[in-house]
């Protein structure tokens, strides 16, 4: 409960600079797999997930700054332990 | 040369034809390298995958050569992988299903029953005589025709 009290904390004090954004080729990665991992990110930042063409958007806002850094990143190989879990 | 291997400033980019390997495998070999890299998989025209393996920690340019070449020894891996698993589809289901088939009780016991059924014999039969000595069944002769017992041996 503390913990997740503290995230809240440092994800309002996160800096608000431009939001880091995730581009995933959408004939790759399937919208279950990217929500699936956006439902497991939910507690490290606000994530917004849009089409864009042929590429889904997911932008990071509000991040906890302990994670920003890594965030696209373990986000995209999450997203791809999905879509193995699904396939 | 297939695949085709780009070094980037914080990693390197493989690019493999789907027509080589299928698009299964090229995932399966990528998702082999999440815990060391940051890893991301786009399409490329011509029938084209592309894996972006970023180094997770700085790395130097031999230790991202090593790591392409590592990448492209999964990628032959998961490919005979593969391959195995389409040969032995049919032994593997005919495995399974035996499993399964003598997991369920009902079935196991109906295929046992009517071997249970065709031997009815007890321990102590012998309906051929084996047991009994040779002296009771021809030594003694009272009147010219040797001694018949039943087919239970005596009980000492």
């Amino acid at each position: 409960m503390a913990s997740r009290r503290s995230a809240r904390a440092s994800r309002r004090s996160a800096s608000r600079t431009a939001p880091l954004v995730l581009r995933l080729d959408a004939d790759v990665y399937t919208e279950e797999a990217i929500e699936r991992t956006r439902r497991a990110f939910a507690h490290l930042a606000a994530i917004d997930l849009r089409r864009e063409g042929k590429r889904w958007a997911v932008r990071f806002s509000s991040v906890d700054p302990a994670a920003a850094g890594r965030l696209p990143g373990e986000f995209a190989n999450y997203a791809l332990s999905c879509l193995m879990v699904e396939s | 040369m297939d695949p085709k291997v780009v070094q980037k400033a914080n990693g390197v980019e493989v690019t493999l034809d789907e027509a080589v390997f299928p698009r299964p495998v090229g995932l399966a070999a990528a998702y082999r390298f999440i815990d060391r890299c940051y890893v991301l998989v786009e399409t490329r025209p011509g029938k084209r995958l592309s894996v972006r393996l970023e180094d997770k920690e700085p790395a130097a340019p031999a230790a991202r050569k090593a790591l392409a070449g590592e990448f492209r020894n999964e990628l032959l891996h998961q490919l005979v992988r593969r391959q195995v698993a389409e040969r032995t589809d049919a032994l593997r289901a005919a495995i399974v299903g035996r499993a399964l088939l003598s997991a369920d009780e009902a079935l196991a016991s109906e295929a046992a029953a009517p071997a249970a059924a065709a031997e009815p014999l007890d321990f102590q039969d012998d309906p051929l005589g084996i047991a009994v000595p040779w002296e009771e069944k021809y030594g003694e002769k009272r009147d010219g025709k040797p001694k018949k017992r039943s087919g239970k041996p005596k009980k000492r």
